[in-house]
Parts: C-alpha cells; sequence; structure tokens
C-alpha cells in the first residue's frame, strides 16, 4: 500500500458510513485546519482506546474488547513474567513498550485498517466492516503460523481442510471469542472454554463414542486432542533475540525455524483440555532473548517447557499419522522423545518429553 | 379491371422496393459498429489498462478470495466434456466460451467480481477480455487454470448447478453485446493457441505478418524479444493501431511473457476485425523453455 | 463536498431518526417490561450527544488524492525490514 493510499478517505464509501458523522478529530484529535503543519501538530494515532472512543457507541464490546487478549496480549505476559522475576518487570515492561506495543489488536485494526503491525493503512478508503477480513486483517497478525499453515503456504504441505470449504477465519473464530465476551481474566488463549471446539461442528464423531469411525472410537477424549491425528507438519522456531539499531528502532532476529511435527504430553491438563498427547510447537524463546535490555532477565527460564501446546491450523482429514496404527504406535519419530530436546531446554521440557512411543 | 388492380399494385411495388432497399441501406451506414463503437470501447479499455491492471489472479489468491467472499462469481468456460471428466468448482456457473456473449443473462451485475476459469488459462483470459469490453471491470482470470487447481487437490462437484438467466445488464450496448457475442462465438477451433515449437518451425517457412511482442519495453530489453517481433506494449495497442495491418486477414502472431497479456491483445485484435489472430502458448517464458533463440539489443 | 452538500440534510434527518428512534424506543421499552421483567441492567445506552459535523478541513485533504500524493511521506525503515526470520 503506497503511503498516500494508507490515509485516503473515500469520500463515496465512506460517505455513506454512520460514522462519517462524527467529527474526525472527536476520534483521532489533531486540528481541523487546512493547514498540515497545523492539522497533525497533535500526534494524530489510530484510534487505539477502545472502551472511550469506539466503546461510547458499542457498548457492549468496546470494553470486552479493550481488555481482550487480542488487546491485552495477556498470554505474552503470562508466558514472560513466569519465565522472570518481580524483579525485572519493569525492565520486561520497556522491552514489550519498545517491541510488542504494536501488536495490539485496537477496534480498526480489525474494522477499519489494516494492524499497525503491519503498517497501518485504510482498508476500505475508511468505510468501517463487521467482518475483518481474513488476508488483510486476521493474517496480517497471523502471519507466519496460522496464514502459512492455513493457505498451505509451505512446500508439499497442503492447506488446512477448511480453507478449501472456503472458510474465512470468521468461520469459526466469531465476534465473541474475537471481542473477548465471556471470557474475564484469560492467562493465554488455551484458558476457558474451547470456543470454538472442533466438536463444535462435528458433533457426531467425537471420540470414544459411537461414531462408525474406528479409530474414533478406539481413542477416549482424555487420550489426545483432534490436531494429534489431524494436523500435520508445522513451522517451529528457536532462539529469537530483540534489539535496536543505533537510533531506537527496535527489531528482531529468529536465528532458525523448522518444519516438524511432534505429539508430547500436554502441558497443562485441564477441564477443558483433557488430552493427555498433543502436538507441541517450540517457541522461539531463549535464555538470552531480551539480553538487550539486561543480563539475566529470565532467571526462571525452567519454569515454562518451550515446546507449547499447539493447535496448527493445517487440519486435514489424512495425514501421515492417520495411514496405519504404527503411524504412531511404536513410532518414536513423532513423538517428543528426550533426544529431540536441546539439553539445555530438558528441565523446561520434562514435563512434555514423552518417554517412548504408545506400544502396538 | 382485376389485371389492371394487378398491375398496379406490382407498379406501386416496383417503385418502392428501391426505396425500402435504400432506407435499410442508409441505416447500416448511420451505425458503424466498429468504428463507432467497437473501437472507443478498446480504447476505453485500453486506456484504463495501467490502473486496472490485467486481471490475473493467481490460484493462492483466488483461494483466499473463495474463502473470504461469498459473493464472487467463478465462471467455468470450458466444454462440456471437460467438465464432465473434471468435475466443477461448487457454485461456479459453466457457460463455454463460444455461448459467453448469448447467456450475460446468467451472470450478476457489472460490477460483480467474475473470475473466469478454464482448462490452463488461455481460453479464460479471452473471456475475461471480452467480459471488460463489455463493461464487467471486475472480471479476472484465473491463472493456471483447472490444471493448477486441480493439481492443488482443491475440491470440485459434479456438475455445475442449473442456474435461471436474468437480464442482460441495461449498461451493455446491444450492438456492443451482438457484436462482442458473434465474435466469441466465431472463434476458431484450437482456440489460436500456437506452441513455441510449431511457431519456430513455422517461421522457417514463412514469417507471420506481424509477431507482436506486447511486454513491457524493460522485458523486451532483458530477457529479449523473437527475431522479426514488433514491439507495441500491451496498455498501449489502441494509440498505435496504425502499425497494425491494413489487412484484415493478415497472419498475426502476438506474444508476452506467460501467454496472459498475449491472449489480452489476441482478443483485442479479433474485436478490431482481424480474422487470423494467434498467441503464443507459455508466451516467451515457454519459448526460452523450449530453448528457441532470443535476441537481445546490444 | 459530498459531506458538506449533506450538512443541512442531515440536521432534519437527525431530529427524524432521533425522535422515531425514540418513539420506538418507548413502544418496545413498554411491550418488553410487560413480558420480561427484569431485575438488572445488562448494558449501557449509545452516548447520544454527537455534535454536528466540522471537520471539512481534515476531509478535503483526505478525500483528495492528488493533494495526499504531494504530502504523504514514506515512513522511515519499518522494523520488519530490519528483522529477521518468520515473527
Amino acid at each position: 500500500m503506497e503511503p498516500w493510499e494508507r490515509v485516503w478517505i473515500d469520500a463515496e464509501a465512506f460517505g455513506e458510513d454512520i460514522h462519517s458523522y462524527i467529527n474526525c478529530t472527536e476520534c483521532h484529535g489533531g486540528e481541523a485546519v487546512d493547514d498540515f503543519e497545523a492539522a497533525h501538530a497533535e500526534q494524530i494515532t489510530p484510534v487505539v482506546n477502545s472502551p472511550e472512543v469506539c466503546g461510547r457507541c458499542h457498548v457492549d464490546n468496546g470494553q470486552p474488547a479493550w481488555d481482550s487478549l487480542h488487546n491485552q496480549l495477556t498470554g505474552y505476559d503470562t508466558a514472560l513474567y513466569a519465565r522472570s522475576a518481580p524483579e525485572h518487570y519493569g525492565t520486561l515492561e520497556e522491552m514489550e513498550a519498545n517491541h510488542c506495543n504494536s501488536c495490539h489488536a485496537t477496534c480498526g485494526d480489525c474494522h477499519v485498517s489494516q494492524p499497525t503491525s503491519v503498517g497501518g493503512g485504510l482498508v476500505k478508503g475508511h468505510d468501517f466492516y463487521t467482518t475483518p477480513s481474513m488476508s488483510q486483517n486476521c493474517t496480517a497478525c497471523h502471519g507466519s503460523r496460522v496464514k502459512d499453515e492455513y493457505y498451505g503456504a509451505h512446500e508439499d504441505i497442503s492447506s488446512d481442510v477448511h480453507f478449501r470449504a472456503r472458510m474465512a477465519c470468521t468461520a469459526c473464530h466469531v465476534a465473541d471469542e474475537m471481542h473477548g465476551i465471556d471470557m474475564d481474566n484469560l492467562a493465554n488463549r488455551y484458558d476457558g472454554t474451547q470456543d470454538p471446539s472442533c466438536e463444535s461442528c462435528h458433533e457426531d464423531i467425537q471420540l470414544g463414542k459411537d461414531s462408525e469411525i474406528r479409530e474414533h472410537e478406539i481413542h477416549q477424549p482424555e487420550d489426545m486432542s483432534c490436531q494429534v491425528c489431524h494436523s500435520t507438519t508445522y513451522i517451529n522456531c528457536i532462539n529469537c533475540h530483540v534489539e535496536q539499531t543505533e537510533n531506537g528502532t527496535p527489531f528482531f532476529t529468529v536465528e532458525e525455524n523448522f518444519l516438524g511435527f511432534y505429539i508430547g504430553l500436554n502441558p497443562e491438563v485441564t477441564e477443558e483440555r483433557p488430552y493427555r498427547l498433543v502436538p507441541l510447537r517450540h517457541v522461539p524463546i531463549d535464555r538470552e532473548s531480551f539480553s538487550f535490555y539486561g543480563e539475566n532477565l529470565l532467571p526462571n527460564y525452567d519454569a515454562r517447557p518451550t515446546w507449547v501446546y499447539a493447535t496448527p491450523h493445517n487440519i486435514q482429514r489424512n495425514t501421515p499419522q492417520t495411514e496405519t496404527c504404527k503411524s504412531c504406535h511404536d513410532n518414536n519419530d513423532i513423538f517428543l522423545t528426550i533426544d529431540k530436546v536441546a539439553e539445555d531446554e530438558l528441565i523446561a521440557n520434562e514435563n512434555v518429553i514423552v518417554e517412548e512411543a504408545p506400544e502396538w | 379491371m382485376r389485371k389492371s388492380t394487378l398491375l398496379s399494385l406490382l407498379l406501386v411495388f416496383a417503385l418502392l422496393l428501391p426505396g425500402f432497399v435504400l432506407a435499410q441501406d442508409t441505416t447500416t451506414e448511420e451505425v458503424d459498429v466498429l468504428a463507432d463503437i467497437i473501437m472507443p470501447r478498446l480504447e476505453e479499455y485500453n486506456a484504463a489498462m495501467e490502473e486496472a491492471g490485467y486481471g490475473t489472479l493467481k490460484l493462492d489468491d483466488f483461494m483466499v478470495m473463495l474463502a473470504e467472499d461469498p459473493e464472487v462469481v467463478v465462471l467455468d468456460v470450458r466444454e462440456v466434456a471437460e467438465v464432465e471428466e473434471t468435475g466443477i468448482i461448487e457454485n461456479a456457473l459453466h457457460i463455454p466460451l463460444r455461448t459467453l456473449g448469448e447467456n450475460l443473462g446468467l451472470l450478476p451485475d457489472l460490477d460483480a467480481t467474475i473470475v473466469v476459469v478454464c482448462k490452463s488459462g488461455f481460453r479464460a483470459t479471452l473471456g475475461m477480455t471480452a467480459l471488460k469490453v463489455l463493461g464487467y471491470d471486475n472480471a479476472k482470470v484465473l491463472v493456471g487454470g483447472m490444471g493448477a487447481y486441480l493439481a492443488e487437490e482443491y475440491p470440485v462437484v459434479e456438475m455445475a448447478e442449473e442456474v435461471e438467466a436474468g437480464e442482460v445488464p441495461a449498461d451493455i450496448d446491444p450492438l456492443l453485446l451482438e457484436y462482442v457475442a458473434a465474435n466469441l462465438a466465431n472463434l476458431p477451433e484450437g482456440w489460436g493457441v500456437v506452441t513455441p515449437a510449431n511457431l519456430f518451425e513455422e517461421m522457417f517457412e514463412t514469417m507471420p505478418d506481424l509477431l507482436l511482442d506486447v511486454r513491457s519495453a524493460e522485458e523486451w530489453a532483458d530477457p529479449g524479444y523473437i527475431e522479426g517481433a514488433t514491439h507495441i506494449w500491451v496498455n498501449e495497442i489502441m494509440p498505435n493501431v496504425a502499425e497494425l495491418p491494413e489487412d484484415l486477414e493478415a497472419n498475426i502472431v502476438v506474444y508476452c511473457a506467460s501467454g496472459y497479456r498475449g491472449g489480452i491483445a489476441m482478443t483485442m485484435l479479433q474485436l478490431m476485425g482481424y480474422t487470423n489472430v494467434r498467441n503464443l502458448a507459455g508466451g516467451i517464458n515457454g519459448w526460452i523453455a523450449a530453448e528457441l533463440p532470443v535476441l537481445k539489443d546490444a | 463536498m459530498v459531506f458538506r452538500e449533506r450538512g443541512n440534510k442531515l440536521k432534519h434527518r437527525f431530529t427524524g431518526i432521533a425522535l422515531f428512534s425514540l418513539g420506538a424506543l418507548l413502544v418496545s421499552a413498554g411491550i418488553g417490561m410487560l413480558l420480561f421483567p427484569v431485575t438488572g441492567v445488562v448494558s449501557g445506552s449509545p452516548s447520544q450527544d454527537i455534535p454536528p459535523f466540522t471537520d471539512y478541513a481534515c476531509l478535503d485533504c483526505h478525500t483528495d488524492e492528488g493533494r495526499l500524493k504531494e504530502l504523504a511521506v514514506k515512513p522511515e525503515e519499518p522494523e520488519e525490514a530490519l528483522s529477521s526470520g518468520p515473527g
């Protein structure tokens, strides 16, 4: 998107939009004067304060959306602070302010412009839209994992079966979930109810029930998540470090990434997610990830696994796992066994490592 | 009495007949469809090309579009037998290319997004261009066609659903439609495809009257051009019609990089009345892949 | 221009809409209270105090493609250009 396009208002389209009755400065600040410098003297930002701006009219969504994981990014805090210690929280906050600020999803990031993390830009000439665009909103942030897996961008790996069935993100991830309605105080996205779950649609093929699918009848809901059999190779990342350039521009470097598929133990068995086995994805946290900001900022690095619960968005009916029973049984290659975990990460992952594949 | 009545009637007819014929002649002379309707429309279409783009849509983007926008119309222009053999994209309309002009009532409004698909993209480009000339500004062509779609094992259904025909959009000039429809109906056997090997072989015997390279100047410079070619960028065909042959039956071969812009140019030339136009399948990329010679200006 | 032209119409339209909405609200609230008596307030109501539109200066520029092309500047090197690896 060209710089001018990002801020261009389509008079015809926006003129039809109810939001065009509101003064520009009401939401954006600045001065409504015919002089570039004066008009932009005050820092004009996209609208970030959802409860006070959008929430004035959208009373049901404003506050929950503000409090939601989408905006607060609580999942990151949960994962980082557990590995750190209270005396470093201030430094980590400073780091987050530099590197994570553009990731907080505001109302506008989904309903009027591309997210700030990809440079923003009005999608439809400032016309607001109810359903976010999969290509310009959702995958702008959820790119390297969700998008590439869902679209089938990795070589020789098919796109997700739901993508092939013409389902955009919002087909599963509906407004209430996205706005965090009735989802208070979640620690991360795998906290609370599973909504949507696979069973929300696939009611009659649940594990352990009469479904005329032998494999579904043999395995029990406590045994594994659906993705254990029905997702396939996904991306894993190693060693992300954040830094700043001399003039203070923040950037990150992910040292390595690889495609793989590993079944391990569920790091957190709950009533909502009772599975013993789940696919695990390696996240790029490293003891030195934030060392640009200070020494040993993650003293409790071993408190959480680096191989984490994953729900890869590349669901297939047929996968290498579904070929035969022995694709998993007696096959250590597909499980996160000790030999696949870096030596420095053995303690962190001790609760998710599988001793050996189940016998056949 | 009877005879004289009959004779006078005949006399009246004989006097009036030439008048009728003349009157009809003058009507056709009043509207020269090619000069007054087709050429201005092609000029308009050609001038908008730079901003509007060519309309090519890659498979990945097509799949995203299908997932995101339920209003997208997929128009399969293959022959009946081909659809029976491979199946068709769910909810796609099926209108074989030669009958497209007669079946516009099956399409939605002029501003709808219509993605034209065929087996490889060759015919669909002709269909898309015809639709754009008619005013369907958001017509697109699926690059690689059903071949690419099926190679990825994307889903198909056995047959297209029956759709009830509505009205042809009122904004389409009936004379323009009649002309374009006839043009599509008369598309040659083989659709005007010429393969690199066949063209190369032919060129030993006779050069085409016009071998037209419609790529940009940068592409002409690198990777080069086919010997004997004339260069007119596809976006600038109409301002350069003077360079085209006077003889409407001239042997013309068009090429671009991969075949899409060539297809657009081919359709434009056919609409101008040229009856012997072909497009190099796979464009100069196919030509180079077949290890055939290209020239580069120093 | 589109915005300015509709300025006057708008006042009347807003009054009409407001009166109609108020009427509809009172009637439906009455029926609602008869049918479903509730004890607590579920959610707030949208703010009504939207002042008349006056920010034409912003719109005049931001709807003008030519002026934006002149004025818009390319942002300095964005973060993603420096970063490497999947984000």
